[in-house]
């Protein structure tokens, strides 16, 4: 008996010891700047390479679907091959204009999505391309569908990219039959929808409009598709309407994308930059 | 008992007091040498009576730490590198045990088991809670270079201090 609650007494200060360092640890990172800082850095850093490690595996189970996409986009590639007289301009296709650009100066790199949400009024997804690979801040990001997102941060093998379902991130779009354009941003509510502002009120516009980008940023390439018109109101007193898009791209879905790459992106933030002396 | 314990928190007391008024000023110029802290209260906690059990000693450990955390403004240091030093006292003086072994009334002092065995005891002691408590203070292994540096001198000029006042002062008046 006497032997038993020694054991006890002595176990129970070693789970006295491991109880009073938990909150000293629990203090230290709470009240000391430098060590908050170092043990936020840490875990992020932890998270993200337990997030692509995870990612690798999951990878296995979503190789159904990936590869149907990859044949869905070698299906389209191969059309735009032997018909390249053929597609109809009325209808903006993501691989058309992206080919048609990388000649001049756009490039592509496609990369993954890491870690995602979107039930966040400020949404971020990060994806499996850094530095390293040449991604850098303010490019845009698209899938195959249509518009995802605009890099914000990079380190060397992860870039944080400010997903369409967030009120900072603003797109210039156009609606593509009547050609009125205007900064598209989101309302931080529906995850599907996304609000298109400051469209004149004499512009014709109709439901079932399709959404693309305006080409004007030097961000996205022009006639990259965002959505199509679901609904618009203006409100009363007001001269122009507010446009519900219905996006493309479901972000709850979004895996593979492509980061775009301008090349003249640093001369034109230049030259556009001089603007300011005559305005 | 009683009194022995009365002793011991005064002893405490003053020793943290000495720290946080008189050490904690104290600045040392020059370049490799500014990062020098003296620290010397943990001996407060190495000369607690033998036979106190170890769930006590955690706890005066705990607080004495978190007290003078409170006047350095660093919550958590000092209380856990005083917890590292606690939990690792009776595994240090089961290793310095001597050969008749201990007595029930013991003190771990230099008056009863020889200025030599205290300064065996003491170096070990006050190793760990240096490195414990710039580890805790650095917290990131990335500068472990620079936790080794600032451990070695301060644990040798904090050690050389309670060597004298361990001359001067009878722990056990």
């Amino acid at each position: 008996m006497l032997r038993f609650l020694q054991q006890v007494v002595q176990n129970g200060s070693f789970i006295l010891f491991l109880v009073l360092q938990f909150i000293c640890f629990y203090c230290i990172i709470s009240f000391n700047q430098d060590q908050k800082k170092i043990y936020l850095y840490s875990t992020q850093k932890l998270n993200a390479n337990v997030s692509s490690k995870f990612k690798n595996i999951a990878d296995y189970f979503n190789l159904k679907n990936q590869n149907r996409n990859l044949a869905e986009e070698n299906a389209v590639l191969l059309e735009y091959k032997f018909n390249s007289n053929a597609i109809s301009k009325s209808e903006p296709q993501i691989l058309d204009s992206v080919l048609l650009n990388t000649i001049e100066n756009f490039s592509v790199i496609p990369a993954n999505i890491i870690t995602n949400s979107i039930n966040r009024p400020n949404n971020l997804f990060t994806i499996n391309k850094g530095s390293r690979n040449g991604v850098l801040p303010n490019m845009g990001v698209i899938t195959t569908k249509g518009v995802a997102g605009i890099v914000t941060d990079t380190s060397e093998n992860f870039s944080l990219v400010l997903s369409v379902l967030n009120n900072n991130c603003k797109i210039s779009a156009k609606l593509n039959r009547c050609g009125f354009f205007g900064p598209m941003v989101w309302n931080g509510q529906n995850p599907l929808y996304s609000t298109l502002v400051d469209i004149q009120k004499y512009a014709d516009v109709k439901k079932g409009d399709t959404v693309s980008t305006s080409g004007f940023s030097y961000i996205f390439p022009p006639k990259i598709p965002i959505g199509i018109v679901e609904d618009f109101e203006s409100k009363p007193g007001a001269f122009t309407y507010n446009i519900d898009v219905k996006l493309f791209q479901d972000m709850s879905t979004a895996d593979q994308v492509y980061v775009i790459y301008n090349s003249t992106m640093n001369e034109r933030i230049k030259l556009e930059s001089n603007s300011i002396k005559y305005e | 008992m009683n009194n022995d314990l009365i002793k011991n928190f005064i002893r405490i007391l003053i020793l943290t007091l000495v720290q946080i008024f008189v050490l904690k000023e104290i600045v040392l110029f020059g370049d490799w040498i500014k990062y020098i802290e003296i620290i010397i209260y943990p001996i407060g906690l190495m000369l607690l009576p033998l036979s106190i059990p170890r769930f006590f000693l955690l706890g005066i450990a705990f607080l004495t730490g978190f007290w003078i955390d409170i006047f350095y403004d660093t919550l958590g240091v000092h209380a856990s590198a005083c917890l590292w030093m606690s939990f690792a006292r009776p595994y240090v003086l089961k290793y310095f045990e001597p050969k008749s072994g201990y007595t029930m009334n013991q003190h771990p002092v230099a008056q009863e088991l020889g200025i030599f065995w205290f300064m065996q005891y003491m170096a070990v002691l006050l190793a760990i809670f240096t490195f414990a408590y710039f580890c805790m203070k650095i917290f990131t292994l990335v500068f472990i270079v620079d936790i080794l540096n600032r451990t070695i001198v301060s644990f040798a000029i904090s050690y050389f201090i309670l060597f004298l006042i361990q001359i001067i002062f009878d722990p056990k008046s």
